[in-house]
């Protein structure tokens, strides 16, 4: 019996698939786009037996090649790493299911391949635990999305394609030199080995590697000024990789970042420039998209908008600061999956990213645009939706040792939910009450791809009505971060 | 028991002779200063039979019927909360607050019949009338919460009680009394506050359609409106009286300066009597009011 | 018992639900389920007639209790609630069409609005209290939003409005939070006990705007005249009779449950023996009384005026509120109930004119009262409550104020008061007279009354506006004996009025009323015995030689105040709303044209963004670690 508790198969299990894709492509044909799914249901399986071990000893570490850490290849699953790696596996099973009825197009053998490969790639990067691999994770993930961005292959999506490829380039070799330098000033790469060694660096020794880091992650993670490549990758993807790319990748980047910042490099005078980044993150964000017309770049600078928001959570460095920022996480992934997933379904049936053209849409796709409607009312954390609670707990937790520039940051962050508000309720109001000029023959999504939405749209209605166990796990989760626990866990689980 | 009904029966028919002898007093006053002999003093009581007796009388409907009958119960309620001549009535139901609107009832009768008429004079008429209200209500309101200040109550009959033995409010509130006087002037809707009936431009306005018994009643209704002003004038700047004749001659006396104004002024655009009564008269109410609030 | 809360506050919501499903079956199986919820809450909601219940605990979060509670004072608002929701309910088959959009969603989002309402009186801390006011919200901008194309436009300024003001709550109860680390009403009371000035008057304010933006408090009103006009019929009463108490009623807990009159003055100035703060709220409110009682004048559309008149109307119910006197507080409280009966009953009569004409332009009516009689007594008995005449219900809540506010010799304000009532007579009548009297257009001469199911919530609220207005008294055993235990004194009351001493003088409205019946009665019998009179046609009329035929328009009915509109000129023309418009149209381009600046689109731009961060980065390592 293989002991499915093992985070190395969340790795293993799609990178097998995506070779498998790639290879039985020629011979499986349009059969290869079940592959996919087969390999997310597989890694939902194991997050799922994940559970009980990490309730139990707070987390799992595995090792690869027989060696012992510092010098083996290292997963490290806790608390946060495995509600994420939950989220990513569901959100890549829905949206692969997905992509059983969206995808059409051919070469649909590599679109598979990099798809699976994409979700590969940010699994590992949540739950490795050593930085080297980390970039690896980075690189694996950056090399699909280039590929997934510019599948369409028409104009605007090549040219996304190209800007995020070289901006993600970048970011790669920055992230590398920042890796680099810790290993220069530590002499190893494992993440628990650094944080034992970085203790006598100087601040400014360590505040280079950071910054080099910080940048790199900060291009994936949509922070302000680095995210210019997102607003028109997003839109320019298919929606499955929309949803991917702004539910998960964003936040595994934002993940990496608080993971490194929290266990490496533990300095304190760090955060109030991180919360300005934030702010401006989280005003560009929401500011921009209240303008847009297109719909998918509408919600692609909504993604900047909230991880702007969690990200300022984050900068906040308190354990209810972390908790909210977690469970702003989850809501944004859940809620922005699924808005890409559901928006997907109608532009396939309008032919249209433009807003005004989904006039009416609310009476004739009526379970897509309920979907859609919870989505938004989440996102702008209206109750009784999971995003209240989630905005209740990161307002409650910017107060908690108020200061006036805190003060002016909650003001400046209720006033940013409601040019939220503005747009989604402008997108609603047209959805439902709009009249459709154009005479087009719209049907409801095909039932698979409700299907995806639903199952989306279910976890987050259950997890807004039941609040409570999500909201103790990423307290404790938050707790373990902030008192450093990975770090006595890790030691006592043999990840040294 | 028998007293009360026996005041609930005399009161209103007291305050309709006073009205009447009122209206009967004017026919003849302004003849004499306009250099004509004039009707019989009891012209009115006349004209009152005659309307009232009428057999051909024309409705425009219910409300319209019910226009009148509103405007003289609303009037006869009214008068039982004017304390006369000792006599309190209903004053311990309603306190001169209560009055201010109890007042109104009648008038706002009144508009629903005769805008039922579906004449637009009539409609007119009612626009200009109950602008006109608003113009002096502001006034009235300041004088009244002046007086109840400098009595500490709002009970009418303690009012009058405390003005007892010459201790009038006319003279601790000049100011307020003279705005009181204006007020009541303006109710009564004489010159130059006559816009409401305006014969010349509105054809007498609400009443333009009323005729036979209905405008009876009116006339009747326009008595009993006589009394209930002048006589909540009198009770609450002229001390009230001890009995009705002393009564009856205050209120005389400011019907009489009235009938002088009336006779020598002209008439005012509605706006402009709607400014005039938030210019004048509620800035001196106001000095008054800040009088009686600093002392 | 006590989990009859919960079970009360979950009818609705799951009526709400069960309706939208039924609606699916059959039309009317969801009728049948939206009148059968909405009369189970009313029942349930009879079971806590003056109950006071000190909290149920129904889940925690963040460390803080989640609790609902009851009282007399909540129970006076779950009635009105209640009661007001059920009538709707039924007024609501009646007039939606069935071939208006889709209507399982209405009866769910009306269940819903009732149910958020509840949850807001029923609250007991603060964090049940914003849910469910943010749940309130959402549930009735879907409700303002079916009255068609305009009232798209309405609703979005609605919901943006009520998120800010939402906001502005929002950092108030985040700033007690932190401070208590529970938001349980008791235990905010404490905190604010214990609090500087400053942080007083600051959670106050913060919660006040919150409320404001709902009570429709000048300068926060605008969204009220759009919302509430382009509201389907009867969403109009459940916002203007209803939805805006929700702000009073936060107003008054915030005040009296968690301040008090005497703690407010201990820590700030008073005038007048008010605490300043209160005062403040009380010349908002007055000046809510007077320009909205302005507007309401010059308004050439029924449902606009009455919207107008919702905010004058909420402006006394804020005034006696903030009075801060247990006379004043007690006449604030019951103008919130009288005022939801009589705005009710005429939102819905006024609906009952639109369902049969199709218009709420006044000046295309006229004449009605010959076809609708009945809908014709029951607006005119409102328009009396409305317009504070006695012997009905409005007159005697703004008696109440206006003694509140003699008392404490607040002259300016009572002027105010009085002149919002006076203008009151001038708007009432031109709803009535341009609607029901005058000329009977030639379209409307097969005009019928409505149907029975809209005439019942019209009659039952025409007779409560004389229940309320004759018996005070049955308001008062709620009203006194909740503000008991909000350290109130007691007022004494009987059951027709107030004896001498409650305040400068007394009131029995039932020797005024039944004066008035008898003086009526006596009037009529003289007309009837003088003899019978004629009814003529609408045509045979005075016009000056000119012969009147019914193609001929020639009621009175547009521009009714054109003469009065020339004096308040200068006033019409500030428009708060202009103001707010300006600033909003201007953060937008100067939104805009930023953002263009940053996103172009140019792959040299983006590229050098990073550069500047990473120099930030070099530079402040240079620096020595400083980043500042």
């Amino acid at each position: 019996m293989v002991n499915l508790a093992n985070p190395i198969l969340l790795v293993v299990i799609p990178l097998f698939f995506t070779f498998l894709i790639a290879l039985s492509g020629s011979f499986l044909k349009s059969g290869v786009k079940y592959l996919p799914v087969i390999a997310f249901a597989l890694n939902i399986i194991v997050s799922l037996a994940l559970i009980p071990e990490v309730v139990k000893n707070g987390m799992v570490i595995a090792t690869t090649a027989g060696f012992k850490p510092p010098f083996a290849i290292d997963m490290a699953v806790d608390k946060l790493g495995l509600f994420l790696s939950l989220i990513a596996s569901l959100l890549g099973f829905v949206a692969s299911v997905y992509n059983l009825f969206y995808i059409d197009e051919e070469p649909q053998e590599k679109f598979h391949a990099l798809f699976t490969l994409l979700v590969a790639g940010l699994t590992w990067m949540i739950i490795t635990g050593d930085i080297f691999n980390l970039f690896v994770a980075f690189e694996v993930t950056s090399i699909a999305a280039f590929g997934l961005v510019g599948f369409h292959r028409d104009k605007g999506a090549i040219e996304a394609g190209f800007k995020y490829l070289v901006m993600g380039s970048i970011g790669g070799s920055f992230l590398l030199i920042g890796i680099i330098m810790l290993y220069a000033a530590t002499g190893t790469l494992n993440i628990v080995d650094i944080a034992q060694k970085t203790s006598n660096l100087t601040f400014q020794q360590k505040l280079f590697p950071f910054a080099m880091i910080f940048t790199g992650l900060g291009i994936e993670g949509a922070l302000f000024p680095l995210n210019a490549w997102l607003p028109d990758a997003h839109p320019a993807a298919p929606s499955s990789v929309s949803s991917i790319l702004s539910g998960i990748m964003t936040t595994a980047a934002i993940y990496a970042i608080i993971r490194l910042t929290n266990t490496i490099f533990d300095f304190n005078q760090i955060y109030f420039f991180l919360m300005i980044f934030a702010l401006l993150t989280l005003i560009f964000g929401e500011v921009s998209a209240f303008f847009q017309k297109d719909i998918k770049r509408m919600l692609a600078y909504s993604t900047i908008g909230q991880t702007g928001l969690f990200f300022f959570a984050f900068s906040l460095n308190t354990v209810n600061g972390l908790q909210g920022a977690f469970m702003q996480m989850v809501n944004h992934s859940l809620s922005k999956g699924m808005l890409f997933l559901v928006v997907g379904g109608m532009i396939m049936q309008v032919g249209s990213r433009n807003i005004d053209d989904f006039a009416g849409l609310g009476r004739k796709m009526k379970v897509s645009s309920f979907f859609l409607a919870i989505g938004a009312f989440s996102l702008m954390g209206l109750p009784p939706f999971f995003g209240f609670w989630s905005k209740l707990k990161i307002i409650f937790a910017a107060l908690q040792n108020a200061n006036a520039f805190l003060v002016a940051s909650v003001v400046i962050i209720l006033l940013m939910s409601v040019v939220e508000g503005a747009y989604f309720f402008k997108l609603l109001q047209v959805m439902y009450f709009g009249k459709q000029e154009k005479d087009v023959a719209v049907k409801e999504a095909s039932y698979g791809m409700l299907f995806s939405v639903v199952v989306l749209g279910t976890v987050l209605l259950i997890i807004s009505f039941y609040p409570a166990p999500v909201i103790n796990f990423m307290h404790k989760a938050a707790a373990e971060i902030i008192n450093k626990n990975y770090i006595t866990l890790a030691l006592k689980l043999g990840g040294l | 028991m028998v007293k009360m009904i026996l005041i609930a029966i005399v009161a209103p028919l007291l305050a309709f002779a006073i009205g009447l002898s009122f209206m009967m007093i004017k026919r003849k006053f302004v003849a004499r200063i306009q250099r004509r002999y004039g009707p019989t003093i009891i012209q009115p009581i006349f004209d009152i039979m005659k309307l009232l007796l009428k057999e051909d009388n024309i409705s425009h409907g219910i409300i319209f019927s019910l226009g009148p009958i509103i405007a003289i119960a609303g009037s006869i309620l009214s008068v039982f909360f004017i304390p006369i001549a000792g006599l309190n009535m209903l004053t311990g139901s309603g306190d001169l607050i209560a009055l201010l609107y109890i007042m109104a009832i009648g008038s706002l009768g009144m508009a629903l019949g005769a805008g039922d008429s579906a004449n637009p004079n009539a409609s007119i008429g009612i626009s200009r009338a109950l602008t006109l209200m608003f113009g002096y209500d502001l006034p009235l309101v300041i004088i009244v919460i002046s007086v109840a200040l400098q009595y500490h109550t709002t009970d009418l009959s303690a009012i009058v009680a405390a003005q007892a033995n010459g201790h009038w409010a006319l003279w601790s509130l000049p100011l307020s009394a003279i705005v009181g006087f204006v007020v009541t002037y303006g109710a009564l809707g004489e010159h130059p506050f006559d816009i409401i009936t305006a014969p010349h431009e509105v054809a007498t306005g609400p009443m333009v359609e009323y005729g036979g018994k209905h405008l009876g009643f009116l006339m009747i209704n326009h008595a009993f409106h006589l009394y209930v002003e002048i006589a909540l004038f009198v009770d609450l700047f002229l001390g009230g009286a001890s009995n009705i004749f002393i009564f009856y001659i205050k209120m005389f006396a400011v019907f009489f300066i009235m009938m002088m104004f009336d006779e020598v002024l002209p008439r005012f655009k509605i706006d402009d009597a709607v400014r005039f009564f938030w210019k004048w008269p509620t800035v001196v109410a106001l000095i008054s009011l800040i009088i009686v609030l600093v002392k | 018992m006590n989990i009859l809360l919960e079970i009360m506050l979950a009818t609705p919501f799951i009526g709400g639900l069960l309706a939208f499903i039924g609606g699916k079956v059959h039309r009317w199986v969801r009728f049948a389920v939206a009148v059968t919820f909405s009369f189970l809450t009313l029942i349930e909601a009879f079971v806590y007639y003056n109950v006071t219940i000190k909290g149920v605990v129904w889940g925690s979060l963040f460390g803080s209790k989640l609790i609902l509670q009851t009282n007399p004072i909540s129970w006076l608002f779950l009635f009105i609630v209640t009661a007001m929701s059920f009538l709707i309910v039924i007024f609501s088959i009646g007039d939606m069409e069935e071939d208006r959009i889709k209507l399982d969603s209405y009866y769910m989002q009306l269940l819903f609005v009732e149910g958020a309402m509840i949850g807001i009186v029923l609250a007991g801390d603060l964090i049940t209290f914003f849910m469910f006011w943010e749940i309130m919200s959402w549930t009735s901008y879907f409700l303002i939003i079916y009255g068609g194309k305009k009232s798209v436009a309405a609703g979005y300024k609605y919901i943006i409005m009520s998120i800010i003001g939402a906001y502005s709550m929002f950092i108030a109860i985040a700033m007690l939070y932190v401070k208590a680390h529970s938001l349980v009403y008791a235990d905010v009371a404490t905190t604010l006990a214990h609090s500087s000035a400053t942080f007083v008057v600051w959670t106050v304010v913060l919660l006040g705007i919150g409320f404001f933006v709902k009570a429709a408090i000048m300068p926060l009103h605008t969204w009220l005249p759009d919302a509430h006009s382009e509201a389907p019929s009867p969403v109009s009463p459940l916002l203007s009779g209803v939805l805006i108490k929700m702000g009073a009623y936060g107003l008054f807990i915030v005040l009296y449950g968690f301040l008090s009159v005497q703690l407010a003055g201990n820590i700030m100035p008073s005038v007048f023996s008010t605490p300043i703060l209160l005062y403040i709220i009380q010349w908002l409110a007055a000046l809510s009384i007077v320009l909205a009682t302005f507007l309401a004048i010059m308004q050439e559309d029924a449902k606009r005026l009455l919207a107008y008149s919702s905010i004058s109307q909420i402006g006394y119910v804020v005034l006696g509120i903030a009075t801060g006197t247990s006379l004043g507080v007690a006449g604030g409280l019951f103008h919130a109930l009288n005022h939801a009966i009589f705005k009710g009953l005429l939102f819905l009569a006024v609906g009952a004119v639109i369902y049969r004409t199709g218009t709420r332009n006044l000046s295309d009516l006229g004449g009605l009262v010959k076809k609708m009689p009945y809908t014709f007594t029951a607006l005119l008995l409102g328009i009396i409550a409305l317009a504070g005449v006695p012997p009905l219900n409005g007159f005697v809540s703004k008696w109440m104020i206006y003694e509140a506010l003699l008392q404490k010799k607040e002259v300016f304000l009572l002027i105010m008061a009085f002149i919002g009532s006076t203008g009151a007579f001038l708007y009432v009548y031109r709803l009535i007279h341009s609607i029901f009297l005058g000329q009977l257009p030639k379209k409307y001469e097969n005009v019928k009354d409505v149907p029975i199911l809209m005439q019942v919530p019209i009659w039952v609220l025409a007779v409560s506006t004389i229940i309320f207005g004759i018996f005070p008294g049955l308001a008062m055993n709620v009203i006194v004996k909740g503000m008991k235990l909000f350290g109130f004194k007691p007022i004494a009351y009987t059951l027709f009025g107030f004896p001498q001493g409650t305040a400068m003088g007394a009131l029995k409205v039932i020797n005024i009323s039944a004066v008035l019946a008898i003086a009526f009665v006596a009037a009529w019998v003289l007309f009837l015995i003088l003899s019978k009179s004629r009814k003529v046609s609408q045509y045979d009329n005075y016009a000056a030689g000119q012969v009147v035929t019914p193609e001929l328009k020639y009621n009175y009915s547009f521009g009714f105040y054109m003469s009065f509109g020339r004096v308040i000129k200068s006033i019409l023309k500030l428009g708060i709303e202009r103001i707010y418009n300006y600033w909003v149209d201007a953060a937008k381009i100067f939104g805009d044209y930023y953002m263009r600046r940053v996103y172009t689109g140019n792959l040299e731009t983006y590229n050098s963004y990073i550069v500047i961060v990473v120099t930030i980065a070099a530079a402040a390592i240079l620096l020595g670690g400083k980043l500042w």
